[in-house]
């Protein structure tokens, strides 16, 4: 289906650059009258015309050329048109908050036109006239990625990174590398969670019994603590982006796939509604759609129990994180599109993303004394390694400053941020360009899993909190840096927050968190 | 049903003309001490046994000069109440207001009503009175009245504490079929005219974690599978900024006439007390 799509869309390209050769429908003259082009129109945003010429497309600011020929707009009656396209976890929810916010930000009445439960527009209009109009299509993280790759979609709402058939398709059908610059933007966050009814057989489960209780043909409540009765599963579609972002982080490795037994539902409501009856079922939802059940908290081989909540998603402490993400083509967007999309990174719509039940990308800070629980956890794992020096080091660099929410992350096995990490290291950026940190001292602090020798490590997590203070200042072209203090250290193994017994773990373990005073 | 409420009102309107008036005059009509005026259709009251009530009192207008204000109304209506129109509004139990309308020359008159961009419409009795129960929607409110004449009241609702709330509202314009639904909890319709307000109001708990899912449910009929259905929309939590906007539903088509259209995806669920 994708394949044909994209193949029509490359057939369509090819037709209308033969027709673009022999029909010349404008003309685009300078103001001083002086240079002049011809072409076919290609698309105006508003702002900029997009010309098929004989030297190929070419994009021409409309303010300095007067534009001749039937192929002109209307000027005066030219209305944004975006489509949007993607998860129902994004478009059901957030993203018609999100436009209406927009909307009443600006200043413009907005319209909600439904055609059905899953496609509605929303007009957008002055006092004069109708300025934008916005489609929104619910449909899945894969079909939005077809969407964009296809020009069928301005926007694609998605739960993951593309994949790598998804790259292939987009360099092969000229849609340029999906991943290539700042294409992807995280709009919030929110939490992949098991879910119980409240009266729950068990109180937590691990990362490697929660594979195995969605993938077992006969799951039961025995392997996992619990009573020797069958799980009741219940699991998002096949295909959706939360089973997909799910598979990705769990089955993955094991290259399982979800149990046969467990029952499949188009919406995470009728998932958590079906599990607050059953005290026997399990459900994959998220934290934002939990209902009236209760998430299950994720406990680790070693002791350490992770609860969902917001503060831990935040700091993207909780295992199973899910960034909500607009993903945009390289070609350039109207100019209220754009607008948007700026928009969706205001703390009006963090307030937004908030009242939706999902994590905002606020940057907040907790008090080093909020830090109980780590410090515990550090102080028992501690060993030959691990010294009473390197806790005292730890606590005395620490204490006095306060933990910033931005926590950065890095791709396996490289150096290079995750999706959320980016976007965090761009939030940091801004904040540091307004201000929000000047006469602070900032300390980017540099932890590592325990895989290797531990004076290793240190140097390692060193090393990793000075690439990312060069990254956020890189990013802060107008920053005030002298009135700032910023520096970098780091402490190897010392302050685990996850077991180190799973690759997720590992991972979490490896970051560079910013303390401030 | 209409017929015993007719009679409830009419039985109403002549005890309170009794109470004020000082001389009564019995009459055996009451179209013919009124001409009906013009925009106005006096009630013709062929089921009601006129003699039964010759011995009760109604007052005969005393003037019968034209009001400046209401030149299409005399000053005392049929049953020899003033004519001068009155809104109240009352807060009652600090959720709701009681509100009172009386324009006695008015009887059967359809008046809109608009609070917060929300508009709905009701019938006034025989006597030209309403009397309804609103949801508080916002701590700080004006409800507009419109008469059919255009007269218009604006009345200034007491203030209400709405910071432990959360309201929804829809407007309905015209026979559209829809309805918001919310599982578990009561939404209340207000209004009997050709627009409906429709208000879900659910006071917080402390302590408490609750999802209310809401929905839209159209009912197909061949008034309405062919036409668009619109709305207004209208939504408060705590004292915060309301959102507000205006809602269109495109045509359900006239094969599905019969079907009940459910759209769970429009609107947000309410999530109470989550952060």
């Amino acid at each position: 289906m994708h394949l044909i799509r994209l193949f029509s869309a490359s057939i369509l390209t090819l037709l209308f650059t033969v027709v673009a050769a022999l029909a010349q429908d404008v003309t685009l003259t300078s103001r001083d009258g002086t240079l002049s082009i011809e072409g076919t129109l290609l698309g105006y945003d508003g702002e900029f015309y997009r010309v098929e010429t004989v030297y190929g497309p070419l994009t021409l600011d409309g303010e300095g050329v007067i534009c001749t020929g039937p192929g002109c707009p209307d000027l005066a009656a030219y209305v944004a048109e975006v489509r949007l396209s993607g998860t129902p976890h994004m478009a059901n929810r957030l993203l018609p908050a999100l436009l209406i916010a927009f909307a009443e930000q600006r200043g413009l009445k907005v319209e909600r036109q439904v055609t059905d439960d899953i496609s509605s527009s929303f007009v957008m209009r002055d006092d004069e006239r109708i300025r934008a109009r916005f489609d929104l299509r619910a449909t899945t993280t894969r079909e939005a990625y077809a969407d964009l790759i296809a020009e069928e979609a301005d926007i694609a709402l998605v739960l993951r990174e593309p994949r790598a058939d998804e790259e292939a398709m987009a360099a092969s059908s000229g849609a340029g590398n999906l991943v290539q610059g700042r294409r992807a933007r995280v709009v919030a966050l929110d939490g992949i969670v098991a879910v119980t009814a409240a009266d729950q057989p068990i109180p937590a489960i691990s990362l490697p019994d929660l594979t195995r209780a969605f993938s077992d043909p006969t799951p039961n409540w025995s392997a996992f603590g619990g009573p020797d009765l069958p799980v009741t599963l219940h699991i998002p579609l096949h295909g959706s982006g939360l089973a997909e972002a799910f598979s990705d982080l769990l089955f993955g490795k094991d290259r399982v796939d979800f149990s046969p037994v467990a029952t499949a539902h188009s919406s995470l409501e009728t998932i958590v509604d079906l599990v607050a009856d059953d005290p026997f079922a399990l459900g994959l939802t998220t934290l934002s759609e939990v209902g009236n059940v209760a998430p299950l908290p994720i406990s680790g081989a070693c002791g350490y129990t992770q609860d969902a909540t917001i503060a831990a998603l935040r700091t993207e402490d909780y295992p199973l994180t899910l960034p909500l993400m607009l993903f945009t083509p390289a070609r350039r967007l109207p100019l209220l599109a754009r607008e948007f999309l700026e928009f969706t990174e205001t703390q009006r719509a963090d307030l937004v993303a908030r009242r939706l039940g999902f994590v905002d990308q606020a940057i907040t800070q907790s008090d080093f004394n909020d830090q109980g629980n780590r410090l515990a956890h550090a102080i028992s794992a501690a060993g030959e390694e691990v010294t009473l020096a390197d806790l005292q080091a730890l606590t005395a660099t620490l204490q006095g400053r306060t933990r910033l929410s931005t926590t950065f992350r890095f791709e396996d096995g490289s150096t290079r941020l995750d999706v959320p990490s980016r976007e965090s290291a761009a939030r940091l950026a801004r904040a540091l360009e307004t201000g929000t940190f000047n006469g602070s001292d900032m300390l980017f602090v540099g932890f590592s899993d325990s895989a290797g020798a531990a004076t290793g490590n240190e140097a390692l997590s060193k090393r990793r909190a000075r690439t990312v203070l060069t990254q956020v200042r890189d990013l802060a072209l107008t920053a005030n840096f002298d009135d700032i203090i910023m520096d970098t250290t780091g402490f190897g193994e010392v302050l685990p927050i996850a077991c180190d017994d799973t690759d997720w773990g590992r991972a979490v373990n490896r970051r560079v968190e910013v303390w401030v005073k | 049903m209409q017929f015993r409420t007719l009679i409830a009102s009419f039985l109403a309107s002549f005890s309170l003309a009794t109470s004020i008036s000082a001389e009564p005059k019995t009459i055996t009509a009451v179209a013919r001490v009124l001409p009906a005026p013009s925009g106005i259709e006096l009630p013709v009251l062929p089921e009601v046994n006129v003699e039964a009530f010759t011995k009760a009192s109604i007052t005969e207008p005393t003037r019968t000069h034209r009001s400046a204000s209401l030149d299409s109304h005399y000053d005392i209506s049929a049953f020899g109440l003033p004519c001068g129109a009155n809104v109240s509004a009352t807060l009652v139990r600090d959720t709701e207001y009681a509100i009172r309308i009386s324009a006695p020359c008015r009887p059967h008159d359809g008046v809109a009503l608009a609070i917060s961009g929300l508009r709905f419409d009701v019938t006034l009795s025989l006597t030209g009175n309403a009397q309804f129960n609103l949801p508080i929607l916002s701590n700080s409110a004006v409800l507009e009245t419109v008469f059919s004449d255009h007269e218009t009241h604006v009345t200034s609702l007491p203030e209400a504490d709405v910071a432990d709330s959360t309201r929804v509202a829809i407007s309905w314009a015209g026979e559209t079929g829809a309805e918001l639904v919310a599982r578990g909890h009561d939404v209340i319709t207000i209004g009997n005219g050709p627009h409906r307000l429709q208000v879900l109001s659910i006071n917080h708990m402390p302590g408490t974690r609750e999802t209310i899912r809401l929905a839209i449910h159209r009912n197909v009929t061949s008034d309405s599978c062919d036409t668009p259905a619109s709305a207004q929309f209208f939504q408060q939590t705590g004292a915060a900024h309301p959102t507000r906007y205006d809602l269109t539903f495109a045509p359900a088509g006239c094969a599905r006439i019969g079907e009940t259209l459910e759209l769970k995806n429009i609107l947000e669920d309410l999530k109470l007390a989550l952060n």
